[in-house]
């Protein structure tokens, strides 16, 4: 008997049809046909229309990680084998994470419909669930970087003017990041459903050290790409970095959105909306780079 | 570990890596192997002329510019008329 290997493409399937299911499936919440007068025709019309960006963008980033996947199969004992084996799972995580939130939380949803104090725990979950992806799928990506820039010679170390400006805009991001999070918090009740000193501690803490990480990740991978020999190898690569350069900013910024939308509620929902197929699009645009240069790199290998 | 090595072989890596970067090393060794059927380390400068042809077509895979492809061969032309020593020590 022919076992089937389920390949990341195939786990994308799998969990986008079980993403689908349940989110058409699920008896929509009374509260929110209420709030928006809409009927359940309507609001499946609507969740099915929401989920066809997300559905490219988890398809994006399962495309991005299955060739990182194949690429470092290549490499096997050479010294970027065990960097590229670090992006791969970085990616494996960024991929897996990208979706299982969605599952869990309309999961959670079930449980909430028959018990209304269970909605806080169920957002809190999955908040949680989303901040250890990122958490996790940057710092694995950053330590690839690092075993990245450590097996070349020629890469000299950063300077004090990159040093600066890297600083300078990792301390405006977490300057606007902790005073958008702490006003929506005192404006409304919070996304993250938090008091303030949890919210300090275990959100805008981990989320600020994960964004450090993942920009470290993006210096060292344009690092790498200045610095490393070969004409053609820079090209493909270049692909490869403004890629993930593209994917940590979307990143960060969709997380941005997310814990800042509680202030936004005087925004028309259009701005809101278009503000996050922006941000979409920039995700889609960078995993899409990341695929290619990780292919034109492939092609390297298999002449 | 020192081992006496090829020292066309680590020529002709020097000069791919120019062009393929860290992937210099795989490529060579991958030409020998599958066109030559030889141990990439014990390759001569008349295995190099051999090698040119079809480093020509796979390197043309990889880029559309010719000039490139070009300098590539010639280089390679220039290290498989070259005086070499025949032997170093490398780590």
């Amino acid at each position: 008997m022919s076992v089937v290997k389920l390949t990341p493409m195939r786990w994308f399937v799998i969990l986008l049809l079980i993403a689908t299911v349940l989110a058409l499936a699920l008896p929509p919440d009374p509260a929110t046909l209420k709030l928006y007068h809409i009927s359940t025709t309507t609001y499946r019309v609507i969740i099915a229309l929401l989920l066809i960006p997300e559905a490219l963008l988890w398809y994006a980033c399962f495309f991005a990680y299955s060739k990182l996947l194949e690429y470092s199969r290549y490499l096997g004992g050479s010294k970027e084998h065990r960097a590229f084996k670090k992006i791969t799972l970085g990616m494996g995580v960024l991929a897996y994470g990208l979706i299982l939130p969605t599952i869990v939380s309309l999961l959670l949803s079930i449980l909430s419909h028959h018990s209304e104090s269970f909605k806080p725990s169920a957002t809190i979950i999955t908040n949680y669930i989303s901040l250890l992806v990122v958490l996790i799928s940057f710092s694995v990506l950053r330590g690839g970087t690092q075993i990245l820039i450590e097996s070349s010679r020629s890469i000299k170390r950063p300077s004090l003017r990159g040093l600066r400006m890297f600083a300078l805009l990792f301390t405006v991001l977490a300057v606007f990041f902790t005073y958008a999070t702490i006003h929506t918090h005192h404006l409304s009740n919070n996304a993250y459903r938090l008091s303030l000193v949890p919210l300090m501690l275990t959100i805008i803490i981990p989320y600020l050290y994960a964004w450090f990480e993942g920009l470290v990740c993006v210096y060292n991978f344009r690092l790498y790409s200045i610095y490393v020999k070969g004409v053609l190898y820079k090209k493909a690569f270049f692909g490869l970095s403004v890629g993930l350069l593209l994917t940590v900013i979307a990143s960060i910024a969709m997380e941005f959105i997310t814990s800042t939308i509680g202030a936004r509620k005087d925004e028309p929902l259009g701005f809101v909306v278009l503000v996050l197929y922006i941000i979409i699009a920039i995700f889609l645009a960078g995993l899409g780079m990341m695929a290619l240069g990780t292919k034109k790199l492939k092609k390297i290998e298999e002449v | 570990m020192v081992e006496k090595q090829n020292n066309i072989y680590w020529r002709l890596v020097d000069i791919t890596s120019h062009y393929l970067g860290p992937a210099a090393e795989r490529f060579i060794d991958r030409q020998v192997q599958n066109h030559l059927n030889k141990d990439p380390k014990k390759i001569t400068q008349k295995d190099v002329e051999k090698l040119m042809d079809w480093i020509r077509g796979a390197v043309s895979l990889l880029t559309d510019n010719e000039n490139l492809v070009e300098d590539y061969i010639g280089e390679l032309k220039k290290l498989s008329k070259d005086k070499i020593s025949r032997g170093t020590d490398r780590k």
